[in-house]
């Protein structure tokens, strides 16, 4: 399972005052499931990250990174690179060109699923090439075993 | 310079591009600050404070839910983030910080300036 979690679930998950509960536990599931699933990759985009940077304080910021660093499985997108065939495509989707981004990085890395708090960004985002969900829905999906359907459904849509 | 050592470095041709741009986007005034400052970004990413080292032993996910509680733990001495009184106030910050960090990096690369 390849995962993006938006910069609103760092925020919300690294944040103890947050109470934004599932949030906070979908931090602590993800650093499960690096140890569960061999195949799961945590992509932490450019743009995220550097969102991330800016607003975590200096004496958290080392531990944010000694957090992402710890497994290989969580790996930094750079987005330079990104074709923009992908990143026209969302925009014609009428998303704003930095969310668009985002969206496209998602794509041509074929992540399974993009979890973001903000609705108004990715709720009439409804692609087949990737999932698009609060915590709240990834969790209810994992904890019922209906996300194992879903990405097995992903899968055979994104066949050629 | 007083008291620097100089040295010699490859870059790839890609990486030199991109570092020039840097400099021509005017982040950085020149190649040796670009380089110092990435340097010194690198030195203070990696050096946390003695009890914020993970023991050894740990599989990656523990050592992962060490940071994440480290981190935690930070946050919750400092009493929070402060980034909005409710949540919608968080993501409406979170929102500007996407819309600059687009701006400065990413509108002229993708056609937009």
């Amino acid at each position: 399972m390849r995962l993006i979690l938006d910069t609103n679930e760092f925020v919300f998950g690294f944040d103890p005052h947050s109470g934004q509960q599932h949030s906070i536990r979908l931090i602590e599931v993800v650093t499960r499931l690096v140890d569960t699933q061999d195949d799961f990759r945590l992509f932490i985009p450019e743009i995220i990250r550097a969102e991330v940077q800016r607003n975590l304080t200096e004496s958290t910021l080392g531990l944010f990174y000694q957090f992402a660093k710890s497994s290989s499985k969580v790996i930094f997108g750079w987005l330079y690179e990104v074709p923009a065939s992908f990143f026209d495509k969302y925009t014609l989707l009428g998303l704003k060109p930095a969310d668009a981004l985002v969206a496209a990085f998602a794509d041509w890395q074929h992540v399974d699923v993009l979890i973001s708090e903000n609705r108004h960004i990715y709720e009439r985002l409804q692609v087949d090439e990737f999932i698009t969900c609060t915590a709240e829905e990834f969790l209810r999906l994992l904890d019922s075993g209906e996300l194992e359907r879903a990405l097995v459904d992903l899968h055979a849509r994104r066949a050629p | 310079m007083v008291g620097g050592t100089t040295v010699t470095v490859y870059l790839p041709e890609k990486l030199y591009r991109d570092s020039q741009w840097l400099v021509e986007a005017g982040f950085h005034k020149d190649l040796d600050e670009v380089i110092w400052s990435g340097l010194q970004l690198e030195i203070a990413l990696h050096s946390p404070s003695f009890d914020e080292i993970a023991p050894p032993g740990l599989t990656d996910g523990e050592r992962m839910a060490f940071y994440l509680e480290k981190l935690r733990s930070q946050i919750r001495t400092q009493g929070g983030l402060h980034l909005g009184e409710t949540p919608e106030e968080v993501i409406e910050t979170l929102r500007r910080t996407r819309e600059e960090i687009w701006e400065e990096k990413y509108a002229a690369h993708f056609g937009y300036k």
